[in-house]
């Protein structure tokens, strides 16, 4: 049994007065294995914060089932939703989203406390997984005053600390430089091989290249999958270039 | 660029309209405080009430008084009011003008909206104030008069030099606004104003400086009032004692709460709970930015428990308590360098009722010395002009022969024993049964009955501990008085007739009877309580009017400063629950924490004042016997009846408010 399963998902907006309806998802379906470093591309509009909110319990979808470890979440009640998502996921944003009075440290136990963890045990937890993220030495420091790097840092310690299921990145390294970007996607595989399943979304082609696979996402559709098999990142590089270039030619002939 | 002002028009009214839930508010208040100012000082200035220099009634300068006290008062307070309000409706304006800037429109350009708006508030507030005030004016007399019991007048109240000084006085305080808010946004650069909220704040420090003053000062105060035991301290010690707890207050809530908040973070088993892991930080930020807003919720809301408790006692008690001063419808009292036999003084009186015409009861006839002593040690001396004037003490003293007559009794005392009564509860407390009076020691074997000589005690004034002290005979009396060396003319024998009238007194009786005493006797003074009556519904009725006043007015500012506190706290915690929500908050847990949150934040305050009321019961009531005697546990239980009302209408004004802060932060939880 697959961990994450999309069973032929689809999501259709209407709009307030019941008029116009969109549709964001047509019909995605895709299984996620345990272990696996999936990356998500497609343009704006293509669907996927949609896709990422549905996966995230955020929204549950007008037809079709998501089912994590062969549990379907998104038919639970709110409160329900949210005790599976606090239990079972994990989340980085683009903004990081960390609390600005609380500090990393806080920040990170956060989770645990919300899980009403004992807190002498907290630090155990806490002190492993920050050698390993290298932000053990800011740990009493307030978000304000460490860099953006370190915030995302922060933010994917605060994710993983529940050991979750699934964890979920949606566009991890957008309001990073390139440099915290790569020490960021680097991490994330280092932390993907010891075993914790990730789900990125991005549009980003360096930061996708770092995944074993990458799905193309366009109108609404799983367009295209790219696996990595044996080959290195650079090569994995050039395979997604192709294959967006072929995604907006697609674009374009669609245009004429 | 110039921009015509048309356009600025459109946009100084578009800007107001969608800064209305902050706009709105503040005009109500504002025209709150401006008719409550402009009817205290329209009455003041009413000729009801004093006309060319002349009182209307008996009494009349007192109220005057009192409501020009007042409504400075209220000036002082609406000013305070109006500026902190402005800074909250300015909050989120600021930002709007310096899109505007960033657009390009000169500084000219945003100082002429901010004067039309100004403009624009001034007419709003002012004119629906001095308009709803003159409506009221009229029925605010009729009020006061019924609270005096004066019989109401015809005629439409409206005075020119009130309205004159209420526009000033508002006109001055919106300018004071107007600058505060034009010097803030030329000050800054626009770029960083638009930016102003994103920054991330450092976590407050603990202001060990400020937290020692306010725990000083707030002990002090406390100590003040609670070691106050006379109420010729309390005149002296009751405004320090206020003064140090406002900033006691003020400086605790500032650095005290910080304190507290990192104290329990620091406690790791109790800050990790679900519970109050969210609740205790936010709070350490909330205190940072409503400190002071909260302190001034808590000064506010005692002083709207102390006045209501001190006018609803002088309403509800007055008449009782003039009734306890002037036992008797028409009092005389003689002073004599000897004594004299009774029939003397009780032939004189009835003389004069004779010739007055008045219907009689039996006169009542007290004889007495009374004396002043201070309290040493254990002993009561002369008062030398060096030791503490609280520890004086009025003493009556009656010889037993007199005492046994007036409460009809016959108790026999032997040699340097005595009886005494006391309001003294120092002296009630240490139960002594031996009293050494001027190097003199006395056996204290009973207490005297205080119905004896009630008739007697000063009625004005009770600034001082009384004592009834009964001796066996008038030579231990006059050993005691004529020792006293220092003290001018209280060594005069004292005499005190009193009688009750069938019927009403009028006028023409009185001042015949009054006359006749006087040719007589040119040592007596005469008094009626029908004229005393008058004279104290004066100072209860105006203290009462006043203080309703400044209590309504006390009200708006708590009522207000929680509004604008919800609404800002709920702009900020908007963001900080969103996060908590993507993390995995559920509503319910968030609702909880939220709740948890604002509770604390909002009934603290009231908490406080309500501890601050309570301490302050003796010594507000020691200050209020200058006019009104209260007993010490009926006072107990007004202010209690009074803190639970005002707490129930503090969570009524909380449960209303909070609802405009859920619908804020749940905005975006969901």
């Amino acid at each position: 049994m697959s961990l994450l399963e999309v069973n032929h998902v689809k999501k259709v907006y209407k709009t307030r007065m019941g008029g116009d309806e969109v549709t964001a998802l047509k019909d995605v379906h895709f299984t996620v294995e345990k272990g696996e470093f999936v990356a998500i591309m497609g343009e704006s509009g293509s669907g996927k914060t949609t896709l990422l909110n549905i996966l995230a319990g955020l929204d549950s979808p007008t037809n079709g089932r998501v089912l994590i470890d062969g549990k379907d979440y998104t038919t639970l009640k709110d409160n329900d939703k949210a005790m599976f998502r606090r239990e079972n996921l994990g989340f980085i944003f683009q903004d990081f989203n960390l609390l600005d009075n609380f500090s990393l440290e806080d920040n990170i136990k956060l989770p645990l406390v919300l899980g009403g963890e004992n807190h002498a045990k907290m630090n155990d937890r806490v002190i492993p997984i920050a050698k390993t993220l290298g932000i053990d030495s800011i740990l009493k420091k307030y978000p304000y005053e460490v860099s953006g790097g370190q915030k995302q840092r922060t933010a994917v310690a605060r994710a993983i600390i529940t050991r979750p299921h699934i964890l979920l990145a949606d566009e991890p390294t957008g309001a990073l430089d390139s440099k915290s970007s790569t020490n960021l996607l680097k991490l994330l595989r280092k932390i993907n091989k010891e075993g914790q399943t990730i789900l990125m979304v991005t549009h980003s082609n360096v930061a996708a290249s770092y995944a074993d696979r990458v799905m193309f996402i366009r109108d609404g559709k799983v367009f295209n999958q790219i696996y990595r098999g044996d080959i290195s990142r650079e090569e994995m590089l050039d395979k997604i270039c192709d294959s967006v270039s072929v995604l907006m030619r697609g674009d374009d002939e669609s245009e004429q | 660029m110039r921009v015509n002002s048309k356009l600025l028009t459109r946009l100084t009214l578009t800007g107001m309209k969608n800064n209305r839930k902050r706009l709105i508010p503040f005009l109500m208040a504002a025209t709150f405080t401006i008719m409550i100012f402009y009817i205290l000082t329209s009455l003041a200035y009413t000729p009801y009430i004093i006309s060319n220099g002349e009182e209307a009634f008996y009494g009349a300068g007192t109220i005057a008084i009192m409501l020009k006290i007042g409504s400075r008062i209220v000036a002082f307070v609406s000013a305070i009011f109006i500026i902190y309000a402005n800074q909250f409706v300015m909050k989120s304006r600021k930002k709007e003008m310096a899109l505007y800037g960033v657009l390009g429109m000169s500084k000219r350009n945003i100082t002429f909206i901010m004067i039309l708006e100004t403009v624009i508030n001034i007419l709003i507030t002012v004119g629906i104030g001095i308009l709803a005030g003159t409506f009221l004016n009229k029925i605010s007399l009729l009020i006061l008069y019924k609270i005096i019991k004066q019989t109401p007048v015809n005629g439409i109240l409206f005075e020119t030099k009130a309205l004159i000084n209420t526009v000033v006085l508002f006109g001055i305080i919106f300018l004071i606004c107007l600058i505060i808010n034009v010097a803030s946004i030329r000050v800054g650069n626009p770029i960083t104003m638009l930016k102003s909220d994103k920054t991330g704040e450092k976590e407050p420090k603990v202001k060990v400086f400020t937290f020692i003053i306010g725990i000083i000062t707030l002990g002090a105060g406390y100590y003040i009032a609670l070691a106050t035991h006379s109420t010729f301290a309390a005149a002296q010690t009751l405004i320090i004692s206020i003064l140090l707890v406002i900033i006691g207050t003020y400086c605790l809530f500032i650095a005290g709460s910080i304190f507290i908040l990192k104290m329990l973070k620091k406690n790791e088993r109790f800050y990790y709970k679900t519970r109050n892991f969210i609740s205790v930080s936010n709070l350490i930020y909330r205190m940072k930015h409503n400190a002071a807003g909260l302190a001034s919720i808590c000064i506010l809301s005692t002083a709207v428990i102390l006045l209501l408790t001190c006018g609803s006692s002088l309403m509800l008690l007055g008449e009782n308590n003039i009734n306890n001063m002037y036992p008797t419808d028409v009092r005389v009292e003689f002073e004599d360098d000897e004594k004299k036999p009774e029939e003397y003084y009780t032939n004189i009186i009835n003389n004069a009722i004779k010739k007055s015409d008045v219907n009689n009861a039996e006169l009542i006839c007290r004889q007495y010395e009374s004396i002043m002593l201070t309290k040493e040690g254990d002993s009561y001396i002369y008062i030398n002009y060096l030791g503490d004037i609280d520890n004086n003490k009025d003493v009556y003293t009656v010889a037993l022969d007199d005492y046994n007559r007036y409460i009809g009794k016959d108790i026999k005392l032997a040699d340097d024993e005595i009886l005494v009564y006391t309001t003294d509860e120092e002296y009630k407390e240490n139960n002594q049964n031996i009293m050494n009076i001027c190097d003199h020691q006395y056996n204290v074997v009973g207490e005297a009955d205080y119905k004896a000589l009630h008739y007697i005690f000063d009625p004005t004034m009770a600034l001082f501990e009384r004592y009834i002290i009964v001796f066996k005979n008038e030579e231990d009396i006059d050993s005691i008085i004529s020792g006293n060396t220092l003290t001018m003319n209280n060594s005069e024998k004292q005499t005190y007739i009193g009688y009750d009238i069938k019927g009403t007194l009028d006028k023409n009786s009185m001042n015949i009877f009054k006359e006749t005493v006087n040719s007589i006797d040119g040592n007596a003074t005469v008094s009626f309580k029908e004229e005393e009556r008058t004279f104290f519904y004066n100072i209860y009725g105006g203290a009462f009017f006043v203080g309703i006043f400044m209590a309504i007015l006390f009200l708006i500012a708590t009522v207000m400063i929680i509004y604008y506190k919800q609404m800002s706290e709920g702009y900020e915690d908007q963001k900080r629950f969103e996060i908590l929500a993507k993390v995995g908050l559920t509503e319910r847990e968030a609702k909880k924490t939220i709740k948890r949150q604002v509770m604390i934040l909002f009934f603290m305050p009231v908490i406080a004042a309500i501890i601050h009321s309570v301490v302050a019961t003796g010594i507000i009531r020691l200050f209020l016997r200058m006019i009104l005697v209260v007993d010490s546990t009926v006072f107990a239980a007004a202010i209690g009846i009074v803190c639970i009302i005002f707490f129930v209408i503090y969570a009524i004004v909380y449960k209303i408010t909070s609802g405009q802060y859920y619908r804020i932060v749940y905005a975006n939880v969901r």
